[in-house]
């Protein structure tokens, strides 16, 4: 049954493989299905799409040259993931929009009695609501930019798109973020 | 004013606040093909329903299009008594309600129709249908042949009232004979509350030279609930009592092809051959949408009469033969066009064979009748038509 198992996986050569891999997604699948669950607001479908883009990093034994390079990879792998996913037409006549009574009792639960908490966590629904609005290909270049950091030639190097679009949809993505958000922000 | 960059980082880390589970995975979990394969084979089936779904929606479109023009064209229904035609949408809301109607007599006789001077003292037969409504409209078509020295056209006879109570009556009428043609129409317009009434009635005497028929037999016949009867009957009082407005159907006549093809535009394509060795006569009639030519050759009388319904919203008529009619059979011309033959039910052993031919192109219906042809000449003669003109 064990050698069935093992047969069954894509890597053979055993525990170390195992564990460099488990290391790997200790490091990235919380960053990876942040960004899945943000594209396709669907636990089920995030959850998917990064396992399938580890099984992509073993099937492809691919060497990276800097542990930047890795992550920006395992991004790339992800949203393209995630654009698989929105393809199907089945996916884009659902209903995605949060599941706001869960929201609201994890904010209960969580928020407690306290009115800075309460406040903050309302201030963080409103972000995440009005980016969660923005078309995808806004809301996929803000979050590389804002929550991952990355600049904008990385964001070229992810999303395979020219820099200059990528600058374009940032500022259309912020312009939108502005006009959706009652709150004043700092874009830079 | 706030750092985006700050607020919208903690705002992500916060993501539990929409819903988002925690997310656990382990190596072995990954690595295993067979959760690979789960994944996509999931990601077929969604593919696959998505592919279904748009083909179900395609045909669907597609039927219910094909369904849609379906209902536009006319549809000829054979009957014992000769040819029934409507819209399809008349013929299945007709057909619908002879589940719950039944039959009454009526004499005929007494309507003041007026036919030619000699044909009017032929006795003919007569056949009036009507079909009434829920509503209360009543829908009526009689159509007569008549042997005799005259051929007598007298068509579209409509009485309509509306649910605010207006009541509309018109008729058509062309007499025909043999020498002198003597043409009279006549329009009814009437206005009555409360109910409503229409009734079309055609009325067509025809002869054939020295061969006289005399038809004895009238038959009426007028179907519709109790209700609807009597409601039909209501409408026609107030009808006749209302205020008559008449309106006039210009008819014209022409007495050879050319003649007709030069003085008016329609639609009316004509056997390129096969009529008959010589034509001796050709008579002509228009009469609004409605035409109809006759040709007399070798002792054979070749009746060709077409009707365009693309005006009207709707329409029921029928055309009605004394003996009724048997051999209903389906042919296809060379076109591709489909046409129904039926054969007059001969009243005595001697008399000569009577083929009707019905067939609907577009908004068009064409009504053929073969008097003293044979099937195959009936046939060639069908073949012959350029039905596509209709198209």
């Amino acid at each position: 049954m064990e050698k069935k198992r093992r047969g069954a996986g894509v890597s053979a050569s055993g525990d170390a493989d195992r564990d460099a891999l488990q290391r790997k997604i200790n490091d990235y699948s919380d960053m990876l299905y942040r960004i899945a669950f943000l594209q396709l607001r669907n636990n089920q479908d995030a959850e998917d799409v990064v396992q399938e883009t580890f099984y992509q990093l073993i099937k492809s034994r691919k060497e990276f040259e800097t542990q930047e390079h890795e992550k920006a990879w395992l991004i790339k792998v992800t949203l393209n993931g995630c654009r698989k996913v929105w393809r199907s037409a089945w996916y884009r006549h659902r209903d995605l929009m949060p599941e706001k009574e869960n929201a609201e009792g994890a904010a209960e639960e969580n928020g407690g009695g306290m009115e800075a908490g309460v406040l903050k966590r309302e201030r963080n629904r409103e972000i995440m609501e009005a980016v969660l609005k923005l078309p995808k290909k806004y809301r996929e270049v803000i979050h590389l930019f804002y929550f991952q950091q990355m600049s904008i030639k990385e964001i070229c190097d992810v999303t395979e798109r020219k820099e200059s679009t990528v600058t374009s949809q940032l500022t259309r993505g912020r312009e939108l973020l502005k006009k959706n958000l009652k709150e004043e922000y700092r874009y830079e | 004013m706030n750092d985006f960059k700050s607020c919208y980082q903690a705002a992500v880390q916060d993501m539990d606040m929409l819903g988002m589970k925690e997310f656990h995975i382990d190596a072995s979990a990954c690595m295993d093909v067979r959760n690979h394969k789960k994944r996509v084979v999931k990601h077929m089936q969604r593919v696959s329903a998505a592919a279904f779904s748009t083909v179900c929606v395609v045909f669907l479109c597609g039927f219910g299009t094909v369904k849609a023009a379906e209902y536009i064209e006319n549809v000829i229904k054979v009957n014992t008594w000769g040819f029934e035609s409507a819209d399809a949408v008349t013929m299945a809301r007709n057909e619908a309600e002879d589940n719950q109607t039944f039959v009454i007599g009526e004499e005929v006789a007494g309507q003041s129709v007026v036919i030619g001077e000699e044909a009017a003292g032929q006795s003919g037969t007569a056949e009036s249908d009507s079909t009434l409504p829920p509503q209360g409209e009543v829908t009526a078509g009689t159509e007569a042949m008549s042997g005799g020295e005259a051929s007598g056209v007298m068509q579209a006879a409509q009485a309509e009232a509306g649910g605010v109570g207006a009541a509309q009556a018109e008729t058509a009428l062309q007499a025909d004979s043999a020498g002198a043609a003597a043409q009279a129409g006549a329009a009814l317009q009437a206005d009555s509350a409360g109910a409503a009434a229409q009734a079309g009635a055609a009325l067509q005497a025809d002869s054939a030279g020295a061969a006289a028929q005399a038809g004895a037999a009238l038959q009426a016949k007028a179907v519709g609930t109790a209700d609807q009867a009597a409601a039909s009957g209501i409408a026609e009082d107030q009808a006749a009592a209302a205020e008559v407005k008449t309106e006039e159907i210009p008819v014209k006549n022409y007495t050879s092809l050319e003649e007709f093809e030069k003085d008016e535009d329609i639609i009316f394509p004509q056997p390129s051959t096969g009529i008959g060795e010589k034509i001796e006569r050709t008579e002509i009639t228009v009469c609004g949408d409605w035409a109809m030519i006759r040709y007399d050759a070798d002792g054979k009388v070749l009746w060709m009469e077409r009707t365009d319904y693309a005006e009207t919203e709707g329409h029921v008529s029928s055309k009605v033969f004394p003996n009724g009619v048997c051999n209903e059979r389906s042919y296809t011309t060379p076109q591709g066009y489909t046409y129904t033959l039926v054969d007059s039910v001969k009243e005595k052993e001697g008399d000569s064979l009577q083929i009707h031919a019905a067939v609907t192109v577009g908004s068009y219906e064409a009504f053929i009748d073969f008097m003293g042809y044979t099937q195959k000449e009936a046939e060639l003669i069908m073949d012959n038509v350029d039905l596509s003109l209709y198209e």
